[in-house]
């Protein structure tokens, strides 16, 4: 990911996460494997949203541990974490994801040539351990106070295959 | 005078979120309406007296610029102001929104205030200040 688009990307992050979930978060510029980064994490939750817009196609994502994405979704509803169902916590990283991305692209999309889909959750099999590095492509790695998170944004030419 | 008010996001998490953010800014709301998508909204706008419509724009089967363009269709809801609270914050899909007749707009992600400044410019009706600043840069008139 260029310099210019993990700025904006960790803008996004930051913004999404302060205003709406009460989360401070910080980039850790070094590079890991998905797998190196999540890898004292038991559960993972995960968004994906496809991007196409002229001749590029793309999609975003963002990699949260099941334990932040129970104190997000807490934060966001102002409920208490034991009142919260799975429902309301995918609810929360695919509404996160969607900010973060309308956030990013409102930046450098400036025209709106780019259109963003519908988010939708991955599925567990797709977040075990030996697939995660699937998604080290574009990622950004974020540290919360007592946890981690990533996201990560791929864009190609809409003809490549 | 109680007003009625529609929330239309496909996330229900969101749509809680806006109410809650409405009740706890103290306007007078009769009663809350929410929808899914612009097909579910349209519904309830047909059965349902509405006086504000609160709207996402990227939703599944109907988005939050068609159900504009539906309502303008329609002279029994063409008159009825519409709030785009959004992440689709281009100047593209703004200025579409403006053109389809949207009132109002708030980028998410938004402070609870963004959305009392942006119903009390259309409802002027409100019981409390809660922060007792209006100043914000997330919401915009058009």
């Amino acid at each position: 990911m260029s310099g210019e688009m993990m700025k904006v990307m960790h803008q996004a992050i930051s913004d999404v996460m302060n205003k709406m979930f009460f989360l401070p978060v910080q980039v850790n510029a070094k590079e890991f494997s998905m797998r190196e980064w999540f890898s004292t994490e038991l559960r993972l939750f995960g968004a994906t949203v496809s991007l196409t817009g002229g001749t590029l196609k793309g999609s975003s994502y963002l990699l949260i541990p099941a334990g932040v994405v129970k104190e997000m979704t807490a934060n966001f509803l102002g409920v208490a974490e034991k009142e919260i169902n799975v429902q309301q916590e995918g609810d929360t990283v695919k509404e996160a994801l969607n900010m973060v991305t309308g956030n990013m692209l409102s930046q450098f999309d400036k025209k709106g040539l780019l259109r963003i889909g519908i988010p939708q959750l991955i599925g567990e099999s797709d977040l075990s351990a030996g697939k995660l590095d699937q998604f080290n492509k574009g990622a950004i790695f974020i540290e919360t106070e007592h946890s981690r998170m990533a996201a990560g944004i791929v864009m190609n030419s809409a003809d490549k295959r | 005078m109680a007003f009625n008010v529609l929330i239309v996001d496909d996330s229900s998490s969101m749509r809680a979120v806006i109410k809650k953010t409405i009740k706890v800014s103290g306007f007078n709301v009769g009663e809350y309406f929410e929808a899914g998508d612009g097909r579910e909204a349209l519904d309830i706008l047909s059965n349902k007296w509405v006086d504000l419509v609160l709207s996402d724009i990227n939703m599944p089967n109907m988005n939050g610029l068609e159900l504009i363009a539906e309502m303008k269709k329609n002279e029994l809801l063409s008159s009825i102001p519409v709030i785009m609270v959004t992440t689709e914050g281009s100047e593209k899909n703004i200025q579409e929104s403006i053109r389809l007749g949207a009132s109002k707009y708030i980028k998410k992600p938004f402070f609870p205030e963004d959305i009392k400044k942006a119903m009390h410019s259309l409802v002027g009706e409100e019981v409390c200040d809660v922060r007792g600043n209006d100043e914000s840069d997330a919401s915009g008139d058009f």
